[in-house]
């Protein structure tokens, strides 16, 4: 894709000469912003309701050669042979508090068969995003996770300092949302259906930003023995990447078939990515995705890393 | 200025307010030059207040001696945001569109364009260097630019095509090109 020029000019870091004619008075910016600071020390710094949507578990890529690849502000590459990464994330362990917040135990956790990073940019200050999918699947239910869910699910863990988040009618404020609308515009949808006789998941839509993100530096897809890299390109508006997953755990000496398909969208300018992942084909999922809309609410979240806050999806072996 | 920077670093909330007595009329110009015309000011205020959020929040970043680019940098894109989140694209007169190079599916990096604007930036001669930036990144009007310095709108009309001469030039070096435009 190409850029205008001044497009070009978000490179610049330099002295911008101007005269002042604005006519704006320093008082009244005085004044929202020192209310918007004094308002935000309320909030803690972690939430972990997000966590139990994560499945920490990984993929593997057997592909044959080491590649790197650019897809736009979205890279890949291909881990050398014996190349192990690591990843931290944050625990539930309290260690203290101040004036900034709760700040609780990291630690790491080394992938030592891992074979491919999907490392994406994000912002060090953005809007919540929530979704809303307009086509779903009629003959299976889905179940979906509001943002009137996540509001509640915060008030009643008001009390312990893992938990944070405004009273559902200042959550609601705070987003620009009115009741109706935080039930109708959620987080993510799920759904399990039965195929071949058994049950297996069919999709799960996830928005993801990089503060919204469990592990602080990474995001760790489902389990996997092999994964492809599909299609690459552009849906609806978004940069896309279509990865397959093929997946054959063993257990009791029978094999099944767990291959997943993940199709992941991405709005660079805005930084967050939603991940459709499932047993469900691409047909399918681009078809939801197609479907799928994005809100960016009025609350202002910000990432506790550097300006451009990197993510990775990590596929790697399941050892 | 350093010392303020330094208490505003240490979280002094008094810090922050001299600084926004010192900036609101710099931050207020660069923000309401972007999106005058199409947001009101009480959109513009909520924009530059941000910004001045943004840098109470960053403040360890910003190196002395570059809070005003850091400013400049954070209200333009702020602005643009606010913008596109109202359905519009800021307005920039003759943004030609810049084509990267032999594959035009590849995107320039990061890097690529930080080196391509310096180099179109350290080749222009003055004021014509001025009279670009202040075009393509501050977003001023062409006939604000003129009546700011002195200079005539044809004057700023050819300073901005010679500006956009030097980075076809620069691009040219790489194997991309500008959007053809009349001339």
């Amino acid at each position: 894709m190409n850029k205008k020029i001044s497009e070009l000019f978000a490179a610049y870091d330099g002295e911008l000469e101007l005269d002042e004619q604005s006519g704006f008075d320093p008082e009244r910016i005085k004044a929202n912003t020192l209310q918007k600071i004094r308002g935000e020390r309320d909030i803690p710094v972690r939430k972990p309701f997000r966590r139990t949507l994560l499945i920490a578990a990984v993929l593997v890529c057997l592909l044959a050669a080491t590649a790197c690849a650019v897809v736009w502000q979205m890279s890949y590459r291909f881990l050398d042979e014996g190349e192990t990464l690591e990843y931290s994330y944050t625990t539930d362990n309290l260690i203290s508090k101040d004036e900034e917040g709760y700040h609780y135990e990291e630690k790491s956790i080394v992938m030592e068969n891992a074979v491919m990073v999907l490392n994406f940019e994000g912002r060090s200050e953005s809007k919540q995003f929530l979704l809303k999918a307009n086509w779903l699947p009629e003959e299976y239910e889905a179940n979906k996770i509001s943002y009137a869910e996540y509001i509640a699910f915060y008030a009643d863990h008001q009390r312990t300092p893992r938990e944070y988040g405004p009273e559902p009618e200042a959550a609601l404020k705070e987003a620009g949302l009115t009741e109706e609308e935080a039930k109708e515009w959620c987080f993510m949808f799920d759904c399990d259906a039965k195929i071949d006789g058994e049950m297996k998941p069919l999709y799960e839509i996830t928005i993801l930003q990089p503060t919204e993100i469990y592990q602080k530096d990474c995001l760790i897809g489902p389990y996997g023995d092999e994964a492809e890299i599909i299609k690459e390109g552009e849906l609806s508006g978004w940069r896309m990447l279509e990865v397959y997953n093929k997946w054959r755990p063993q257990a009791g000496g029978e094999t099944f078939n767990m291959d997943q398909n993940i199709l992941l969208l991405y709005e660079p300018e805005k930084g967050y990515l939603i991940t459709l992942v499932g047993t469900a084909d691409f047909a399918l999922l681009e078809k939801i995705a197609e479907n799928l809309e994005v809100r960016e609410t009025q609350r202002t979240i910000y990432s506790a890393e550097e300006n451009w806050f990197d993510y990775n999806l990590i596929i790697a072996g399941v050892g | 200025m350093p010392d303020i920077l330094r208490e505003l670093q240490r979280g002094s909330e008094e810090a922050l307010e001299k600084l926004i007595e010192t900036y609101t009329g710099y931050v207020g110009t660069v923000v309401w030059n972007i999106v005058c015309g199409t947001l009101s000011r009480g959109d513009a205020e909520e924009i530059i207040s941000d910004v001045f959020l943004s840098l109470w929040y960053n403040a360890k970043k910003v190196q002395p001696g570059k809070l005003r680019p850091y400013l400049a940098a954070v209200a333009r894109n702020k602005s643009i945001d606010a913008l596109r989140k109202a359905g519009k694209e800021p307005v920039f007169e003759e943004d030609l569109m810049i084509v990267s190079g032999c594959d035009p599916e590849r995107e320039l990096t990061k890097k690529e364009e930080a080196e391509i604007l310096r180099k179109t930036l350290n080749e222009l001669p003055e004021p014509d260097r001025t009279v670009f930036i202040r075009h393509y990144y501050g977003g001023e009007k062409t006939a604000q630019i003129g009546e700011r310095m002195g200079l005539s709108p044809n004057t700023v009309q050819s300073k901005l095509k010679r500006g956009r001469e030097k980075l076809r030039r620069v691009l040219k070096e790489r194997g991309g090109f500008l959007e053809q435009e009349d001339f």
